[in-house]
């Protein structure tokens, strides 16, 4: 593990002009950290910011300068510490000279390391390199970049520069300063390993810097036979891998929280059983596999599985050659690989160039057919498409891209636009309004950064979740943190872009009309909805909730009114009817004995309401009449008047003949047993 | 036929007349006539006839029952003051339910139980023979009813709902108490079964079937593959196809002869035969839930449920006359010819004299072998195989007439039912297949379309034998997704996986000793105590040495960082789209509007500009699985001959986040500057590229090797052959095409060009030579190190295990041995090389 262990140091300005994305720069650094915490826990890493108030730094003590450079936190390995540091960098207050801050960086680098860990020393520059750096004692600025780079390469250093540059204006000098200082910096990616990128946004900023350092490593070394006779040593990569959130583990709360040494995991047994006998465990050697052929399984014992499996020989190799054209972008079926020449095999390395400029040329693809191990059971069909490097010290290569088999193909038939009916399409106007919408939410607007290019766009979902693992490693019931402004420019329309085109936009907006279609059911409409939100188990849910509700056969205390509900609509028996009634009278009795100073009384009056209305519904009105005589009487004798005259101050009645035929009481008397109090006892 | 022509014929095959006179109906009764006459007068004029109250779903099941049978009764709805009357009109019928009743020849019958008690019995359908009002005597032998050899009583009613079932709905796949439950449910009327004892349900549900009169029976029976929502997740077909192969077996299918695939002469009865056996060897991997039959026609003997001559069913046991495929079928049906003229023999159907018409028969016993399942749902096919053009020609005057009218209206009648009849006629060389004769008639040819016909019905051939192994996929929504477009413009969209990867069908582990399915329980034990535990609702990480819990909503949360579905962000020109810009097939996407009117106005709006204007639009997915940015590629619909081969819409491309792509091009970054080609070699590469071309490329032309020879697996094992079928790998380069001397002569260019002369040895010198040599010298090395060492007393002495790994590599890499694995394994290993 320690074998990849990186050395990094962290330059960043924290000069007056970067105040405003400190903030962005302390949350990338700080997942950076966070990253390494749980993937390379190994990693060993300083922090250095330049443009502060105070010195401190080996080399000024050691040969004076370097001022206004604070080494923040000397190289050590990752810890939560360290996540701290990044997450409170001072705010500075005189211009840095990011050069000096190089100096310091590398002198930590080689003090720490000296000849170890050769090519993975790292530092990381983040500037706006707007402020002039210091003159030379000797020689020009160049000279000492020169110098300084060479020395980079010699101890195995690399070198990452994030330059942000807001896009408010700037005066002429300050253009020439900057025009300087980008020429001084791109100098060290001619002599060393070094990247250099420009970032204009705040949300760039964030992804502009690699917080995961995967090593990389090939899918295939080997030949790309062009043909049988004419092979090109390769070297074979992914260049697009999904990071993936974090495997988290499952978490179990049996052992005693005594327990020091809990690992707190969950290990995952599997049995088979049999369908038929649930209790006879089959044995893994029992077992066989099956494979569906119409309505019946067919066992396929693994040796004859083997025994006839398609096995390709190891290779790569090309079937022809053609048009870019007929390779259509939306047939690319997984994450990219990339080819480049075997390195150090000058040849191979200039077949390659050749032959990717000339397809570059006459704008062709190849096809490939990979297989890209010994023993792998399938063969994988791609388009090679050129890309042709503008650097010098970077080799021209290729991308590769996975295509379909016919197999994966599904040919659903949608019908064409043209044949639609014309109300469903656009008019002239509709279609102009439409063409300055396209127009004028522009994300690469020229002359300006492109917004959200991929290469720059962080992952809003890990920012979130790292941030929230920070926060609940501090305090355990840490709420969600909400979405960071700057990761909204991803998730949600820049407002910016937005109000600016506000024109367009209403303008567009004028020209449609959107309506809710009248046809569909309300009840329809809703569950789609759910479905949208993408949950297969609402629907499951609702078909529990439909079978307990026919269910009910008690109730209990907690919603007697709705259980009642329930139950006294139950058809499968006339049984329940009176079953619910039976039950109600009950609860309502419960309550109104079991009350304390009447704080029951509300309760037990909805719960009789809801008799009344069951009572109406199923055309009983002698057991409501009834009761409500008895439940009178039952006050009067267990001396709770007060419920009696809560009822009457509620205008609870009789049910009456109007409301349903059998009953006895007329409308007029439907009051009559709050009116004479006692009358009936 | 039955006397009833003429009276709207329900779908799921009955006649309902209204009771209540009309002036206009010509069963008009006189209205001076009682309703108590009236009734009685209809049990004695009609041999089958239903007395329900209107909707009544226990008529429903009976009318159900006697369609199976091929019975088609009438139905009188009756109102409540009729009912009175109806039990007024039979004696003796006390206590029992009085409607719904079924009289057969005038008799009462009773209700439903009585009914499904007789038919239990075996009686119904002597007894319907007998009054003369079943079309042909239906044997019982399709259906797996029951047959107690004792008197049906009322607690019987459950096992008689079973056995119904399988008529109704065989296919539903449920159990009997199951389906009885959904058919309740679905008319709300609040019955749950909670038992699968009959008696229980009976008690539970007779006393309410009375009251369940505002039901819509034919929602009741609604299919339930008709909500295809209802596993958006799982890609089963929800609809299928049934097919009825109808395969002509006259004499002349088995005299004229074509020369087959090898060159030798067949008989056409031969082509047609293998050809289906091919097709249905496929169509078991493709399309499994599709549902076939397969009948022979003119032939000697006869095997339908109708008695009907000269047609055969071919079947073979446990299996419906029309059902899903079965291994066992496809193996027999290979067979079929052996013992063709043996069992089923072969003579001409349609002969002077005779009124035997085996066409018409074919077509009436393939209708009737459809009538399964609704037409909404299965799409009915009738394929007929002949290569004779003139089935009347033997016949003349008025009897070819008549049977060619009746013929043609049969087949009509077919086709109105929503039966889709194929012909795929056999022509030889020295006679055509006239299809103008008559079968232009029979299957709705007309100008164009009858002189496209043959030479269309020639490719059909082909493609039925050529048809690649392919699992065939319902077009189905992913998901149904809101776009908000600026401004609070919300339109609807539906998403659809064109292009999945596909991988053989899913394991299904089985009991190696009795080949019964397994299912696999999944415990979830605790590493500290042991002790079984649910499935918990946190998860952890550790973290600066601490373990970090968080519960499943919370990491719900944490995913969810949009709020709508898809968010339109802005455009870029194409050109920002880079070939790396991929992480796995996307969806395609258009509109609907089904909820939201205009919102294909919108999209097609802005499809057309985005086309136009050669952008595409940057939005983000906000899927809870992983919220993805994405691109939005406008494609426009591409037309080939006649087929759609790219639909119109929008395919949405995952994007990659900054962390995903990884800068491989700067890891070999050489700061002396990497060597470019000269422009001489960028010629030579593209005069390579320009004969090395393939013109008509499209994607997806190749079939996956490894799926191909999986199916044939499964083949082979399911219907025991000999020999694995062969599977052709195309994918594999056309050496024989580069060999060609333009191509060889355009490689060695660019070879001499780019290696030199004589590269190929210097290079797998340099290459070899390394690694060779650095190994050479670490062999030598081990060589001299281990012979310090006393392996054999050091071994005696079980001191090996005293010595470091990279010591004991010392004698392994000396004998030649490999050096992996442990410590233990190593002194093992070296053990084993002494012989100790």
């Amino acid at each position: 593990m320690a074998r990849n262990k990186e050395g990094l140091v962290l330059l960043i300005d924290v000069s007056p002009s970067m105040h405003s994305v400190l903030p962005e720069i302390q949350k990338v650094c700080s997942l950076l950290i966070q990253k390494k915490l749980v993937y390379s826990k190994y990693d060993e890493v300083g922090v250095v910011v330049f443009g502060t108030e105070d010195t401190k730094n080996d080399l000024t003590k050691e040969v004076g300068g370097y001022e206004h450079i604070t080494v923040l936190q000397p190289i050590k390995v990752v810890d939560g510490d360290l996540v701290d540091v990044v997450q409170q960098l001072p705010r500075g207050t005189i211009p840095g000279d990011f050069m000096d801050a190089i100096v310091v960086g590398m002198d930590l680098l080689i003090k720490k390391f000296q000849e170890t860990i050769k090519g993975k020393k790292r530092i990381c520059l983040i500037t706006n390199a707007m402020y002039s750096i210091k003159d030379p004692y000797e020689g020009t600025k160049e000279d000492q970049v020169y110098t300084l780079a060479e020395q980079m390469a010699v101890h195995g250093m690399k070198i990452d520069c994030i330059i942000y540059r807001g896009n408010e204006k700037r005066d002429p000098h300050e253009n020439n300063v900057i025009a300087e200082n980008d020429m001084l910096l791109s100098i060290f990616s001619k002599k060393t390993k070094a990247k250099a990128v420009h970032v204009e946004s705040s949300t760039s900023l964030l992804g502009a810097l690699r917080t995961r350092n995967v090593t990389p490593v090939t899918t295939y070394r080997g030949d790309l036979e062009i043909s049988s006779t004419f092979k090109i040593k390769v070297w074979v990569y992914k260049k697009t891998a999904e990071e993936r959130f974090p495997t988290l583990k499952k978490y179990s709360d049996k052992a005693p929280s005594t327990d020091k040494f809990a690992t707190h995991e969950i290990k995952l047994d599997y049995e088979y059983k049999s369908v038929q006998d649930p209790t006879k465990v089959v044995p893994p050697e029992q077992r066989i596999k099956g494979y569906r052929y119409g309505p019946q399984v067919i066992p396929i014992s693994s040796a004859e599985l083997e025994a006839v499996k398609f096995r390709p020989e190891k290779s790569v190799k090309l079937l022809g050659f053609t048009n870019a054209s007929n390779i259509m972008r939306h047939y690319y079926m997984k994450d990219v690989n990339i080819f480049i020449a075997d390195p150090g095999n000058k040849k191979a390395t200039i077949a390659v160039s050749a032959l990717a400029r000339a397809m570059k040329e006459m704008n062709k693809v190849a096809i490939l057919r990979c297989v890209w191990r010994q023993g792998q059971a399938n063969v994988v069909i791609g388009v090679l498409t050129p890309k042709v490097s503008d650097k010098d010290n970077i080799a021209d290569s290729f991308y590769f891209n996975v295509l379909p088999f016919a197999e994966d193909v599904r040919e659903f038939q949608f019908p064409s636009f043209s044949s639609l009916p014309a109300s469903l399409q656009p008019n002239a106007e509709q279609q102009e309004a439409a063409d300055k919408l396209v127009m004028m939410l522009d994300l690469a607007p020229a002359g300006k950064e492109e917004s959200l290019r991929p290469e720059f766009t962080p992952n809003p979902v890990l920012e979130r979740f790292y941030h929230h693992l920070e926060l609940k490693s501090k305090h355990p019931d840490a709420a969600v943190p909400p979405l960071d402004e700057s990761l909204k420019r991803i998730t949600e329309p820049d407002p910016e872009v937005t109000s600016k085109n506000k024109l367009v936009i209403d303008e567009f907006r004028r020209h449609f009309e959107l309506k809710e279609n009248p046809k569909l059911k309300k009840s329809t409409r809703r569950l789609l909805r759910d479905k949208t939100s993408g949950s297969y188990e609402n629907q499951s849910t609702d078909l529990v909730a439909s079978t307990s509700e026919v269910k009910i056969e008690t109730f209990g205390d907690l919603i007697p009114v709705s259980d009642f509900e329930a139950m006294i609509s139950r058809r499968d028996s006339p049984e329940w009817v009176s079953k619910a009634i039976f039950g109600m009278k009950n609860t309502i009795l419960d309550l109104v004995e079991n009350s304390f100073e009447g704080d029951n009384y509300p309760k037990a009056l909805e719960c009789l309401i809801a008799l009344r209305r069951g009572c109406v519904i199923e055309q009983e009105p002698k057991q409501f009449n009834n009761f409500l005589s008895h439940i009178y009487r039952f006050c009067q004798e267990t001396n709770l008047l007060s419920f009696c005259e809560f009822l009457a101050s509620k205008d609870v009645t009789f049910v009456t003949k109007s409301e349903a035929e059998d009953s006895e009481i007329e409308e007029q008397d439907a009051r009559s047993l709050f009116v004479k109090p006692g009358s009936n006892s | 036929m039955q006397g009833v022509h003429g009276y709207r014929l329900r779908s799921d095959g009955g006649v309902r007349l209204e009771l209540t006179p009309t002036t206009t109906s010509p069963l008009a009764i006189d209205i001076s006539e009682s309703t108590e006459m009236r009734i009685q007068r209809l049990i004695t004029e009609n041999p089958v006839i239903i007395f329900s109250r209107s909707a009544c779903c226990m008529c429903h099941v009976m009318r159900r029952l006697f369609s199976s049978l091929g019975v088609h009764p009438t139905v009188i709805e009756l109102e409540e003051d009729e009912i009175d009357a109806l039990s007024a009109s039979q004696d003796g019928g006390g206590g029992e339910t009085v409607a719904p009743a079924v009289f057969i020849g005038g008799a009462r019958v009773g209700g439903l139980e009585g009914l499904v008690g007789l038919h239990l019995s075996g009686h119904l359908v002597p007894m319907l023979v007998e009054v003369a009002s079943v079309v042909v005597a239906a044997k019982s032998e399709s259906s797996s009813l029951p047959k107690p050899n004792r008197q049906p009583s009322v607690s019987d009613l459950g096992k008689s709902l079973r056995a119904i079932v399988p008529i109704e709905s065989r296919r539903h796949n449920l159990n009997w108490w199951c389906w009885f439950h959904m058919w309740f449910h679905g008319c709300n009327c609040n019955i749950f079964i909670k038992t699968s004892n009959p008696t229980t349900c009976r008690l539970n549900c007779v006393p309410r079937l009375k009251g369940l009169m505002d039901i819509d029976p034919d929602d009741v029976f609604r299919d339930d593959e008709d909500d295809a929502e209802n596993d958006l997740l799982q890609e089963r077909q929800s609809s299928k196809e049934l097919v009825v192969f109808l395969v002509d077996a006259s004499p002349k299918m088995f005299n004229i002869t074509c020369p087959g695939e090898d060159q030798e002469n067949a008989s056409h009865f031969h082509v047609a035969v293998s050809c289906i056996a091919q097709s249905v060897k496929v169509q078991i991997i493709n399309r499994p839930y599709d549902e076939i039959a397969i009948c022979f026609f003119n032939t000697r003997e006869k095997k339908n449920l109708q008695d009907l001559n000269g047609v055969y069913v071919f079947n073979v046991a446990e299996r419906e006359h029309l059902d899903s495929l079965t291994a066992r079928f496809i193996k027999e049906f290979d067979r079929v010819e052996e013992s063709f003229s043996k069992v089923i023999g072969s003579e001409y159907g349609i002969i002077p004299g005779s009124r035997d018409n085996s066409l018409y028969n074919a077509l009436w016993v393939a209708q009737a072998l459809l009538r399964k399942g609704s037409a909404k749902t299965a799409d009915k096919r009738i394929l007929l195989l002949t290569n004779e053009d003139d089935p009347f020609g033997s016949i003349k005057g008025v009897t070819k007439l008549d049977m060619t009218r009746t013929t043609l209206q049969r087949a009509k009648d077919a086709q109105d039912l929503g039966i889709t009849i194929e012909l795929l006629p056999l022509s030889s060389p020295n006679e055509e297949f006239n299809v103008s004769i008559f079968y232009a008639d029979l299957i709705g040819l007309d100008g164009d379309e009858l002189a496209q016909f043959m030479p269309l019905a020639g490719e059909r051939f082909e493609d039925m034998n050529k048809q690649l192994r392919k699992r065939m996929f319902m077009k189905r929504r992913v998901r149904r997704i809101s776009f908000m477009i600026a401004g609070g413009l919300l339109i609807e969209l539906n998403t659809y996986a064109l292009i999945r990867p596909t991988v053989p069908a899913k394991v299904t582990w089985l009991d190696s000793v009795t080949n019964l399915p397994l299912k696999a329980e999944r415990s979830l034990i605790c590493a500290d105590t042991g002790a079984i535990v649910k499935d918990p609702i946190k998860r952890f990480q550790t973290y600066k040495n601490e373990d970090i819990t968080f519960t499943i909503d919370e990491l719900s949360e944490i995913k969810r960082v949009s709020t709508g579905n898809l968010w339109l962000l802005g455009f870029k020109p194409l050109s920002c789209l880079k070939d790396y810009h991929n992480l796995k097939p996307p969806l395609f996407v258009c509109p609907s509007d089904e909820e939201v009117m205009g919102s294909t106005c919108i999209f097609i709006a802005l499809h057309r500009s985005m086309i136009r204007l050669k952008r595409f639009a940057v939005a983000f997915y906000g899927s809870s699985s992983r919220p993805q940015l994405v691109g939005l590629i406008a494609q426009e619909e591409i037309i080939d001959s006649g087929g759609q081969i790219e639909p119109p819409g929008m395919h949405m491309i995952y994007l990659p986040y900054s962390d995903d792509i990884r800068p491989i091009e700067e890891l070999h970054a050489d700061n002396s500057g990497v060597p470019s080609a000269t422009d001489d070699q960028i010629q030579k590469a593209a005069a390579l590229v320009k004969r090395v071309d393939l013109k008509d490329f499209s994607v997806c032309q190749f079939s996956n090797p490894a799926l191909q020879s999986h199916y044939a697996l499964v083949q082979a094992m399911a219907l025991d052959e000999d020999e694995m079928p062969e599977i052709v790998d195309e994918t594999l380069p056309d050496e024989e095409g580069m060999a060609r001397p333009g191509i060889a002569k355009a490689l060695e260019e660019f070879k001499i060009c780019v290696y030199g002369e004589n590269y190929d040895e210097e290079d797998e010198k340099t290459g070899q030579g390394k690694a060779g040599k650095k190994r050479k010298q670490f062999t030598e090395e081990a060589v001299n190190k281990g012979a310090y060492y006393d392996w054999g007393k050091l071994a005696d002495d079980g001191k090996l295990k005293d010595l470091t790994v990279q010591e004991l590599k010392y004698y392994l890499t000396a004998n030649k041995l490999t050096v992996a694995g442990k410590k233990e394994v190593l002194i093992s290993r070296i053990l084993t090389h002494m012989g100790k």
